[in-house]
């Protein structure tokens, strides 16, 4: 073991830049990855807020866009609740917090109307990390995501002023590093009245409008897209979204996602990988003498392949360490920049850290293979009676 | 022949043959050898450069695989054993040492003597064992150095602690005085007869160096690869 350490000390310089080769490689995965592992737990997050319910969006609505801005009627949430295998229906009320905000690397902040009094608060199962949820009767109160609590530096009792309303904050989430954390709960008919304030003057008249969705939760799950088939065909205002189109499509988006991003980081280590090889074959070419000694004195093929191995193994290892630490530096550094913001773009999550570190030792295993078996097939006396 | 001696053979070539290919030519190293070293014999194989006596030695050293022929290493056969055994024969019987000394150059002198070990099965005493051999060649106070500190004669020195280390019945030499001064090779000839004498192990010295072909008790001359004189002196 001393002696691989040293040899791997004996080029400094070509070993350093073999090891640089592979820390940028592990760098750009741990960056791409931790992009990808928080647009995954976005996913996650935006899916547990779809999960066990339908949602049900006007008829009008563009097709295929789960979180509509379309209104619909809200008290159609009364008919909805009537279709057999409905177990209730909630108006749910969803507008951006400032509306000349559009979509950009991140999530947008989002407010959300909630009626205490039925049932959908819980039926999202959201867990505070301080204060309490909205009760029934409050006007001005606000349950509110941590990035949001983390951007406008707000605590429980502060108060903040959202589309030209004063709010006080009662309740804050906890971090889930997904959607809600972007999300501003207030009192239903709080919004309402933002909302119906925002529309054009001809439109105001349509007062029953107040909702951008209703979800509807079904008696059995598994039978929810059905159900959604039901609803559609009872209320012909409407139109239900079978949760696996949405969860599908979610999980799509992350997919792809995960593959490019993984994809691009892949090639980045492939490459520090093909530098192993070459460093590996230049170190065996370099020692074909000492490996011919060590044959001389009894070391079988096996031996001489898991010395030159694990040399490889520990170049692969020392690059990924350095190239995670770099690369968590560098998004701990980027997500406590764009916090000020209040977003994250980063997770760098420990399976992924974990896993960098792993694979790029597996890497240098692979890359020294071929070298390695190269070594241990030597021929001892023609590599004893070489020269150097 | 009742109360003789009993002679055992630690080293036998039965018909070798080791032949290389060079461009269409067939070069005949060794050319059909037969040849019994006893145990406790101190040899000298001799002859001119290309004569094949270092091809002879890497042959009795499971260095090399005949072309025909075999090699017997303490009456028992080689032929056809697999890498691995013939490994284990070159760790536990046979020690070498070389001309160039062929010490590792990141170990340090201690650490050389010990690279035998590494291939075997470990044992508490081996740093004991290797400390104890450095200083039966004089060079305890150099056990910390790296081959490059140390003079030709020292790293020859630990080469020879190195080849003891396992503890060998055999010792098997190439041109161990080839890159020394006359004094210090002196020495080191002295230091081999030593280990024939008083441990009783079976030396084979490839040498062109008169001077130590004399401090043998039989000397093998070879040419083109043949036997072509054996005096026992």
């Amino acid at each position: 073991m001393i002696e691989i350490l040293r040899n791997i000390a004996r080029r400094r310089l070509r070993t350093s830049l073999t090891v640089l080769g592979i820390v940028i490689g592990v760098f750009a995965l741990t960056v791409l990855g931790s992009m990808a592992e928080k647009f995954s737990l976005l996913a996650d997050g935006a899916g547990a807020l779809f999960r066990g319910r339908i949602i049900v969006v006007d008829k009008s609505a563009p097709n295929g866009a789960f979180t509509s801005f379309q209104p619909v009627n809200a008290t159609l949430a009364a008919t909805v609740a009537a279709v057999p295998g409905v177990t209730a229906a909630y108006p749910a009320l969803e507008i951006l917090l400032d509306p000349n905000v559009s979509f950009s690397l991140d999530f947008p902040q989002i407010l959300s109307g909630i009626d205490p009094a039925n049932g959908r608060w819980e039926s999202l199962h959201l867990s505070l990390a301080a204060g309490r949820p909205l009760a029934p009767g409050e006007a001005d109160a606000a349950v509110i995501g941590a990035d949001v609590a983390e951007q406008k530096d707000l605590t429980v009792g502060s108060t903040f002023t959202a589309r030209g309303r004063a709010f006080t904050v009662v309740g804050i989430l906890d971090r889930v590093l997904s959607v809600t954390d972007k999300y501003v709960f207030v009192p239903l008919g709080t919004l309402q009245e933002i909302y119906l304030a925002s529309l054009p003057t001809a439109l105001q008249a349509k007062v029953d409008e107040l909702a951008t969705r209703i979800e509807a939760i079904p008696a059995d799950p598994r039978s929810a897209d059905l159900l959604a088939l039901r609803i559609s065909a009872a209320v012909p205002e409407l139109r239900a979204i079978p949760p696996s189109v949405i969860l599908g499509q979610l999980s799509q988006v992350g997919a792809l996602f995960s593959l490019v991003t993984f994809g691009a980081a892949l090639i980045a280590i492939l490459v520090g990988g093909l530098s192993v090889v070459n460093t590996m074959v230049m170190a065996v070419t370099e020692r074909v003498r000492e490996i011919g000694i060590k044959k001389a004195v009894g070391a079988t093929t096996g031996a001489i392949l898991r010395e030159y191995l694990l040399e490889a193994a520990i170049i692969g290892l020392l690059g990924g360490i350095i190239g995670v630490a770099a690369g968590a530096a560098f998004v701990s550094a980027v997500n406590t920049f764009t916090a000020a913001q209040g977003t994250t773009i980063f997770a760098l999550t420990p399976r992924l850290a974990i896993g960098a570190v792993i694979a790029s030792g597996l890497l240098g295993v692979v890359a020294g293979l071929y070298p390695a078996i190269r070594a241990a097939r030597l021929d001892p006396v023609s590599a004893l009676r070489s020269a150097g | 022949m009742t109360g003789a001696p009993e002679t055992r053979t630690a080293l036998e070539a039965r018909a070798l043959r080791k032949t290389y290919r060079q461009g269409t030519v067939d070069v005949h190293a060794v050319d059909g050898v037969d040849l019994a070293i006893e145990a406790g014999e101190l040899v000298a194989i001799v002859g001119r450069s290309g004569s094949g006596k270092t091809t002879l030695l890497d042959l009795f050293g499971c260095l090399l695989r005949p072309t025909s022929g075999e090699v017997l290493v303490g009456g028992e056969p080689t032929a056809g054993l697999p890498d691995a055994r013939l490994a284990a024969v070159r760790r536990d019987r046979i020690g070498f040492v070389f001309q160039e000394f062929n010490l590792l150059p990141t170990l340090t002198a201690l650490e050389n003597v010990l690279l035998p070990r590494r291939y075997g099965a470990r044992r508490p005493d081996d740093r004991a064992r290797a400390e104890a051999l450095l200083a039966a060649v004089d060079l305890s106070h150099r056990a910390r150095h790296r081959p490059g500190q140390l003079s030709g004669g020292e790293q020859q020195r630990v080469a020879i602690a190195r080849a003891l280390v396992n503890d060998p019945a055999i010792i098997l030499a190439d041109e161990p005085t080839g890159e020394l001064d006359s004094e210090t090779s002196e020495a080191l000839v002295a230091m081999l007869g030593r280990l024939n004498r008083e441990e009783g192990r079976t030396i084979v010295i490839v040498t062109h160096d008169p001077e130590v072909a004399t401090a043998a008790d039989r000397i093998i001359r070879l040419h083109d690869g043949r036997v072509v004189a054996d005096e026992r002196r």
